[in-house]
Parts: structure tokens; sequence; C-alpha cells
């Protein structure tokens, strides 16, 4: 019934970082389309060249992240390291 | 001793002949589970049928293939109907099958059959309803048995392509009595918890051992579950309902794990490119602002006041001398002017005139005398010759 409840909450929150990843890799070639115009202000060329430089740092920290044991579903709802091989 | 020999032809003859006459064997079924089966390229299948103490080889030629009524494959239970026949090159009886048919416990193969068609015809797997896996998933819950090959796979192939993706795994009993109400159970839970993808399935087995994965209540959570899942029930040649029902099938476990999990090789790779892709292009943005600047620059210290000062001056300096040109030319040209009036003056002169022998005549106050009227007897007047002047006195004056 926990689960339940928590469920709304879980997905947006699911959602939001699933938008991030794929979104900021959508962003960042759309950065790389607008820096090949020529006809782009030397301002907002660098302010881009930033942008997508930071937006490859965070998408390389999303995607490298931490390495995670498997986890197991116990009965009463709690998650535990799955390791029995 | 009448000994009669005979060849291994004839005595192999003798008892195919046996066997062809006995009218039971012409037409027979018989049941066992189905091993060794081989799917022959030429479109013949041979595999052998077995119970717990003998076996029987069988063989269905491409020819009767219609008569094969499921997706046989070794463990099945099977009902084979054909005949018992002799096969003489190997001196070997065959079933020869001209029907199989699946000896499932209530006929699992028509129920299977029947609930495809009416979930199908509810639209549970009409394709408006998947929902696209996402492309990097980060958390994954897994519905299959806690021991068994499936989860290994899984955790292998996640494990090369992606360790930082969280796997989740909920133990499902998957065949067996309660086994489809386990596997429900299990998909409604980690569907709660709003993961990235659900993976459901099983690794390989019988027609029966797979069964629970068409169970209605399996399907229908497949179907519902909120959290797209990928189904992946026994091998390549098995179709669960399940499949039907799932966002996506993948043929095996390993397979759905190479579909849930983003490599992160590939994407890093990609990064890489992408990064490299914006420093080219800020660079070459750079030179080509550094050439335009340059340019610029030529083209400002061009206009500076002190290049307009030198370029004033210059012109300043070629209408003097301009200037001064003209006014040379006016200079000669008006000496000339002058050259030929003082000519024609120098011939007005009267002292030129008095070159023919005239002379001049002025009385003693220096005024010149134009007329007889003006000069009186007795008055001393100086006369002008073109040589000399002498003075004169008047002795006689005489009107005309």
């Amino acid at each position: 019934m926990n689960e339940l409840k928590n469920r709304d909450a879980k997905r947006s929150e699911k959602e939001t970082d699933e938008k991030n990843l794929e979104e900021e890799l959508l962003e960042l070639e759309e950065i790389v389309d607008a820096l090949s115009k020529e006809e782009l202000p030397l301002s907002d060329a660098f302010r881009l060249y930033e942008e997508g430089i930071q937006k490859v740092r965070e998408c390389q920290s999303t995607i490298e992240g931490v390495e995670k044991k498997m986890q197991i579903l116990c009965e009463d709802g709690s998650l535990e390291e799955f390791d029995d091989i | 001793m009448n000994r009669n020999v005979y060849t291994v032809g004839q005595i192999t003859s003798y008892i195919k002949n046996m066997f062809s006459q006995d009218f039971m064997l012409s037409r027979i079924s018989v049941s066992g589970e189905v091993s060794n089966v081989k799917y022959h390229s030429s479109g013949h299948i041979y595999f052998t049928l077995k119970d717990e103490n003998s076996q029987i080889a069988v063989v269905m030629f491409q020819g009767s293939r219609r008569g094969l009524l499921f997706p046989m494959k070794n463990g099945d239970r099977a009902i084979v109907s054909g005949s018992v026949e002799l096969y003489e090159r190997d001196g070997r009886y065959q079933l020869y099958a001209r029907e199989i048919a699946p000896d499932g416990k209530g006929d699992l193969f028509k129920q299977y059959e029947e609930l495809k068609e009416a979930l199908s015809e509810m639209g549970m797997f009409a394709p408006e309803y998947k929902k696209p896996l996402p492309k990097y998933a980060k958390r994954i819950g897994i519905v299959t048995a806690k021991t068994g090959a499936a989860i290994q796979d899984i955790r292998n192939v996640s494990a090369r392509r992606n360790p930082s993706v969280q796997l989740i795994l909920c133990p499902a009993k998957v065949q067996g009595e309660g086994a489809a109400s386990s596997i429900v159970r299990a998909i409604e839970r980690l569907d709660a918890m709003g993961l990235d993808i659900l993976i459901v399935g099983r690794g390989g087995g019988s027609f029966e051992d797979l069964f629970a994965f068409s169970e209605e209540p399996v399907v229908r959570a497949v179907f519902e579950c909120e959290t797209p899942v990928i189904s992946a029930v026994g091998h390549e040649i098995d179709t669960a309902l399940s499949d039907y029902a799932a966002d996506q099938r993948a043929p095996t476990p390993s397979a759905a794990a190479e579909l849930a999990v983003f490599d992160r090789n590939t994407e890093l790779e990609r990064l890489e490119h992408l990064e490299e892709e914006l420093r080219r292009l800020m660079l070459r943005r750079l030179a080509s602002e550094k050439q335009r600047l340059r340019s610029l620059f030529s083209r400002l210290s061009s206009l500076s006041p002190k290049a307009r000062l030198r370029y004033a001056g210059e012109r300043l300096m070629r209408e003097q001398e301009k200037l001064s040109g003209a006014f040379q030319a006016l200079l000669l040209k008006r000496k000339h002017q002058f050259a030929i009036l003082a000519e024609s003056l120098q011939n007005l002169s009267p002292l030129k005139r008095l070159s023919g022998g005239y002379a001049y005549l002025m009385g003693a106050d220096g005024k010149g005398k134009n007329s007889i009227h003006e000069i009186r007897v007795d008055e001393t007047l100086r006369i002008h010759m073109k040589d000399g002047r002498f003075q004169a006195v008047v002795t006689e004056v005489e009107d005309e």
C-alpha cells in the first residue's frame, strides 16, 4: 500500500531524471548545430560554447554514475543487495 | 544340418514386411516427452519420444509439416500419430509422424490459441498501446526466478554494458502451481516503484513450463503495467502471450537486457565526439573572427586622423604645385604680352618719327607746339631732331 502511495511522487521524479539525460543530449546537439552558424554573434557563440562544455560534463557524470549492485525487493517492501553467485 | 543362411538385406526386408503388415503399427498414436529435436534445413524434423523406461526415434517429413500443431521443442509432452516402420539402411524402426499435437494438461495449447484470439480481439496486443522504451534507463525492474539462468544472464549483460544501471529483482515463481499469481504480484510491486523499464521473463523450458506467461492474469498485468515492459520468455522460438502484450518482445532474457540497458561506452564516446565538435567549431569561429579583426584594423588605420592628415598634406602639395605652375604660365604670358606692347609703344614714340629728317618743336616752357598760331615772332623754340636738339629764334610767321 505504501508502494502505491509513493507511486506518483516517484514517477514524476523519474520523469524529470529521465528527461534530463535524453533532453540534455538533444540540447547538446542543438548547441553544436547553432554554433556551426557563422552569423551567430560572437558573444552568443562564447555563451553557447560554455553551455555546451558544461552540458558535456554533466552528461558524462550522469552516464558514468556509480557502480550499482543488483538489489532484491523483499516481501516487506525493503530493498536488499542481491548477491548469490 | 540343414541351415539356411540369409543376407542382411533379406532379413531386413523380411522384418520391414512384418512391420508394414501389422495393422496396429500402421496407424498408431504415441505419447511421450520430446527430446533431441532437430529441425533440419530440408524441412524434415527428427526427434526422440521417450518416457521413463523407453524411447523411440521419430521423423516427420517436410511434406507432413502441416501436421505439427505447435512449436514443439525438447521437454514438451506430445502425442505423435503415424506409423511405425523399419528404416532398412540403419536396421532401425522409427515412428513416421503425420501429426504431432501437444499433450498438455487440459490441452494447454488449445487454451493458448483461444486466449490469444480473445485478448487480441480486446486490443491488448495492439501496437497503439505500446510504449517506447526510455533510451537511458537508470533503474530496471526484473520479474523472474531468483535462481536460474535468466537472472544471471541479465545481470551479466547489464554489468558489461553499464554497471551504473540499478537492477531490482522481484523474485517470482515462474512455473507450476501459483506461478501466474506470483508473476502478477511481482509486476505490480515493481510497477509501483516507478522504475524506468521492467523485464518480465524466464529461461527456456517446455511449452508447459512457459505457460504461466501465457495465462490471462499475467498477460493483463503486463498490458496494464505503466512502466514499459520487455517480455523475454524462453528462447527465440518460444512465444508466450505476454510477449504480445508487452511493449517490446525480446527473444531471450539476455536480449532483453541488451534492449533495456544502454551501452555506457557508446554514449561516452558520443559525448566525447560532441565535445570535440564544440571545440572545433569554437576554434574555427575564433580564427574567422581574428581574420575579420585583422581586416577591420587595416581598414580602420587607413581612416585614422594621422592618415587623413598625411593624405591632406599630399593633396595640398599637389594643389600648390598646380597653382605655382599656373602662376608661372600666367607670368610668362604677361611678359610676352608686355614685350609685344613695349614693341608697339616703341613704334608710337615721337622720337621714332623723327628718324625721317623730321623735327619736334617745343616752346621755351617745354610744351609741344601743334599749330602755327602758337608761334610768335622772336620766340625762342627748342627743336628736337633724331640725334640732338637746338634752339632757334622765330623771324617770321606765315599763315597758310
